[in-house]
């Protein structure tokens, strides 16, 4: 599988402000891309106009496969994502919610995929509780599962170490290793910690 | 794109955004009981301040048609957006964008929408049938016109509730919108069931009848083809 992630000339702004311009890149498997940049330089919405979620203001995003190109919101389906606003079924349980999106992906051998992701993720013995009950760390473990858990391959992670202690940021690691070796990850972060998970990086000015 | 991931048949897409409404629905209530305490709440208004006997008798089929309706048009009103409304306000649409199609989407809400209206109705009917005293000639063609007229309201109020969800001033939109586009249907379900308290004779309400399924069958294809743009906006 050749796989290219591509972004050329990317251009937004919000009203007069100007988040960024001609930003343009390649990413191909097994690369991992850190966006990093102070708050309110426009990691996130550069997740979200990667990922399809947003237009930009001139510039393209283009997936290639094989010689075939896509659009990012045609891509959905083969894509992860785990940002601070997604949120999860508060009244489920954290089996019923990676139970939900599993059956929702088609992912025939679901259960004992389940089992072992949310042990993977140290969330086994918190799976039959409704994630209302969930600290904010383990909902973000829960979260990055979600986007990990259908081996996607293009991830997009923003901020991915929020709330996590020190096993969860060794479950980061771990997601981000084994992504490297199936496709393309994308970072977002401002912690410079996080830095070293790329091979590439991307610094937004304020 | 990567023939590794495999899409579910929709059918079974829709199936689980189905299962996973009931079970939220289930856990928190708060569409059904908005819904029902709306009605029965109407209905007994209704019933205690007019009841059957202030009405003449020849008004009563128009007149007792057209309160039923107004009673599950309200409802469906105070609940069914919800299903939308609850995916934007608490963030979790952004996971079911990425997982399921849109029409899955639509569909599995519309059938949550559907089963939850035609068990209010089950049970808001026939207490309005025996309080009303609303004389029916024919159950069958009564029951018909009821399932069709539901069908109807719910395409059109789910696909509202989708766009509705998106806006900001969601309280006053919905029935705002709502009301120019099921005004026909209602006015068509009003007249097909005041006359099977006029008729037992299916062919009178034949015509009615095709009137609302055309009706509906128009607005449930319209909504496919929409709910994609507004789903993703």
């Amino acid at each position: 599988m050749n796989l290219t992630l591509q972004a050329e000339n990317l251009c937004h702004r919000f009203g007069k402000i100007s988040l960024f311009s001609d930003l343009s890149f390649a990413l191909g498997k097994s690369d991992v891309l850190v966006i990093a940049g102070p708050n309110g330089s426009g990691k996130s919405t550069l997740i979200r106009i990667l990922s399809g979620f947003l237009n930009p203001a001139a510039g393209e995003v283009s997936i290639t496969e094989d010689g075939k190109t896509f659009g990012p919101r045609h891509c959905f389906h083969v894509i992860g994502m785990c940002t601070p606003e997604m949120r999860l079924y508060e009244e489920l349980t954290g089996w019923e919610n990676l139970d939900f999106f599993a059956r929702l992906r088609g992912i025939k051998d679901a259960p004992d995929r389940l089992k072992q992701a949310l042990s993977f993720a140290g969330l086994e013995q918190a799976r039959h509780r409704p994630v209302k009950v969930y600290s904010s760390g383990m909902k973000q473990r829960l979260k990055l599962l979600l986007a990990f858990f259908h081996a996607p391959p293009i991830l997009y992670l923003d901020e991915p170490n929020t709330n996590l202690d020190e096993d969860g940021i060794k479950v980061v690691s771990e997601i981000i290793r084994r992504q490297r070796e199936r496709g393309i990850t994308v970072i977002a972060t401002n912690d410079p910690g996080e830095y070293e998970y790329g091979n590439k990086k991307i610094s937004l000015a304020p | 794109m990567n023939m590794e991931i495999k899409k579910s048949p929709l059918h079974h897409e829709i199936y689980v955004v189905f299962i996973k409404d009931v079970k939220s629905e289930l856990r928190t209530k708060v569409a059904a009981n908005a819904i029902l305490l709306f009605a029965l709440t109407t209905l007994f208004l209704i019933s205690y301040v007019i009841g059957p006997y202030r009405i003449a008798s020849a008004d009563q089929p128009y007149i007792l048609s057209a309160w039923l309706w107004v009673i599950f048009f309200f409802s469906a009103m105070s609940g069914l957006s919800r299903v939308f409304v609850k995916e934007e306000e608490t963030n979790t649409s952004i996971a079911l964008q990425l997982a399921a199609r849109p029409e899955a989407v639509f569909l599995g809400k519309f059938f949550f929408n559907l089963v939850l209206m035609l068990g209010i109705a089950l049970v808001i009917t026939p207490l309005y049938v025996i309080l009303m005293e609303f004389p029916i000639r024919s159950v069958y063609n009564f029951g018909l016109i009821i399932f069709l007229g539901l069908i109807g309201m719910t395409t059109g109020v789910t696909i509202i509730g989708a766009i509705v969800a998106k806006a900001s001033m969601k309280g006053t939109l919905f029935p705002i919108l709502s009301f120019p586009i099921i005004i026909p249907l209602l006015l068509a379900v009003i007249e097909g069931t005041s006359m099977t308290a006029r008729s037992a004779s299916f062919a009178q309400t034949m015509q009615l009848t095709s009137v609302i399924i055309a009706f509906t069958g128009a607005m449930f294809v319209l909504s496919l083809l929409l709910f994609e743009k507004v789903w993703l906006e």
